[in-house]
């Protein structure tokens, strides 16, 4: 898996975080939103997205789960790539 | 933990064995004839027909498909499902899932050899890139070549024809959210509004690049499937292979001369198989992850025999097994697991969904006041009912309450006329006597429709009085 040039290998990696928790960020949309109408968290949550419809409701929640399963999978890689058994 | 055939990461023959990173090398796959050939051209027909048909279906006036998410309802022809179906779709999860141990563990990735939306569209995108520019070899000349109005004119065809396909798909793949007609409209009055643009110009980039330029790429680098299948092989798999047994040593000769006479195997090494590859690995290396199991290369080795006067098959499904000569059972005991599964979770989804009742109601408690006392000795409890018609009919619905005596209903009176696929909140308020009313006691509340006895919903709630 490795031989490659140090940026082209930082590169490569960040490809695969992005690509990987777009999947997990996909697939927790899919069941948040089957079971969760974001207008009730509207409703619910702090008086910030008063203005907040239902389809820009399901891009926050999409990007705020892709998000963090990005900072996961970022982490992941870091750990792995900077662990004694890598090295 | 691989219990199946060990996949080896052989470099690719199109590629310099550098790594695994290296810059890919674009891949010309050759055209190829065969029965496996004709079988993928007859799913992609299928199911692409089906994909740019079904979105203009129209049922019941509306359309017949249409996965609304502005408005959380699921169009499914005379189905609505609501998000209080959940359960569905979880299980059509599962269903999807299991489906894919099933095929995997019986003839490894047939999925991704002819039904993977990648597959189909790369194979119409070659389509047009062969009927545009020509075969393997004046494809690889035209791409060698200078720019002359010659190619020119065949890129420009083929890029024409590639992009109109890819914004039809986005265009087609919006219209199962928004209703497809209502978008046509709207494009031709020039009020398409901001998201529907952003998704359909999103979908046609994405067609156009994955079916255009990453291709393969996306199977050996994208795809997760492709890195854990092998957990779902075993031996009795059937996967593609080459018969080392029957075609080595491998060597050029006659047409019509006998193989063994020459002191050589089947193969006489044409390297067809490696070109039609649309992954661009070598088959006689053994099964690589890089497979898509798309079967090009047994057509062209079956061509090959064919003209040698060989037998068919040195390129073959066959099982890890019978290749070593041991017995194989490619009807085993996992398939009828993994069968009894999918048929049970298929049959209770078909069975609900006949007995499902079209109505849905929800109880919520008045959260302000726990009861308030009314008419001098009595004491009133406020509800409010959440009442979905899910039915495509309009119904009008009676409340009875029951489980405490002298329990009255003194709100809604009469009947509560809900629209077809229409949520309707309506205030309910049940009144008892203060002494019976004392305490905290479970009531059920039975909503049933006035011209269709069997269609009722009863829900529980509590009436609460003054504490004893």
């Amino acid at each position: 898996m490795n031989g490659a040039p140090p940026q082209r290998q930082l590169l490569l990696d960040a490809a695969i975080v992005m690509w990987t928790s777009f999947l997990s960020g996909g697939l927790a949309s899919l069941l948040f939103f089957a079971a969760v109408d974001p207008l009730l968290l509207r409703d619910a949550g702090p008086r910030l997205f008063d203005n907040l419809t239902r389809e820009a409701g399901y891009a926050l929640g999409f990007f705020f789960f892709w998000t963090m399963a990005a900072i996961a999978s970022a982490l992941s890689v870091y750990m792995i790539r900077t662990g004694r058994a890598h090295a | 933990m691989h219990s199946g055939p060990s996949i080896s990461h052989v470099p690719s023959a199109n590629h310099a064995p550098t790594g695994f990173y290296e810059s890919a090398e674009k891949i010309y796959p050759r055209e190829v004839q065969g029965r496996y050939a004709q079988a993928r051209r007859w799913t992609v027909v299928v199911l692409l027909g089906l994909f740019y048909a079904v979105a203009w279906i129209q049922w019941n006036g509306q359309q017949a498909l249409l996965f609304d998410l502005p408005a959380r309802k699921f169009h499914v022809f005379r189905l609505t499902l609501w998000p209080q179906d959940f359960v569905y779709l979880a299980l059509l999860l599962i269903v999807a899932a299991l489906s894919l141990f099933f095929f995997t563990a019986l003839a490894g990735r047939l999925f991704c050899g002819y039904a993977c939306p990648q597959t189909v569209w790369t194979e119409v995108f070659i389509w047009i890139e062969q009927w545009t520019e020509g075969t393997r070899s004046q494809r690889m000349k035209l791409d060698h070549g200078p720019w002359t109005t010659h190619k020119v004119l065949r890129k420009g065809a083929k890029q024409i024809l590639w992009i109109s396909l890819a914004v039809y798909t986005g265009f087609t793949f919006v219209g199962y959210f928004n209703p497809i007609r209502g978008l046509v409209s709207e494009l031709t009055h020039f009020t398409l509004g901001a998201w529907a643009t952003f998704w359909i110009f999103l979908y046609s980039l994405a067609t156009y690049g994955n079916a255009g330029y990453l291709r393969e790429q996306v199977c050996k680098y994208m795809c997760p499937y492709a890195r854990f299948q092998s957990a779902m092989f075993d031996k009795d798999t059937l996967i593609i292979s080459y018969d080392t047994d029957r075609g080595e040593p491998r060597g050029a000769r006659r047409r019509g001369s006998k193989s063994t006479l020459q002191g050589l195997g089947d193969c006489i090494d044409c390297t067809l198989c490696v070109q039609v590859c649309p992954t661009g690995i070598d088959i006689r290396k053994g099964l690589q992850y890089e497979c898509i199991a798309c079967a090009a290369c047994i057509d062209a080795c079956d061509g090959v025999m064919d003209k040698m006067g060989a037998a068919r098959g040195l390129i073959r499904y066959t099982t890890e097994h019978a290749m070593h000569h041991r017995q194989t059972r490619v009807i085993r005991p996992r398939l009828f697991v993994y069968g009894a599964l999918l048929l049970t979770i298929v049959g209770v989804i078909s069975y609900s969904l006949t007995i499902r009742k079209p109505l849905i109601l929800d109880v919520l408690r008045d959260r302000n006041t726990l009861y308030r006392e009314v008419r001098g000795n009595h004491i009133e409890n406020a509800y409010t009912l959440k009442i979905i018609n899910e039915d495509d009919q309009p119904h009008s619905y009676q409340v009875q309450a029951t489980g405490l005596a002298m329990l009255e209903l003194v709100d809604p009176i009469g009947a509560i006329r809900v629209p077809p696929g229409t949520v309707n909140s309506v205030p309910l308020r049940l009144q008892a006597p203060a002494e019976i009313a004392a305490g905290v006691h479970e009531i059920s509340l039975r909503l049933s429709a006035l011209d269709q006895p069997t269609l009722f919903r009863i829900e529980k709630t509590r009436f609460i009085g003054p504490a004893l």
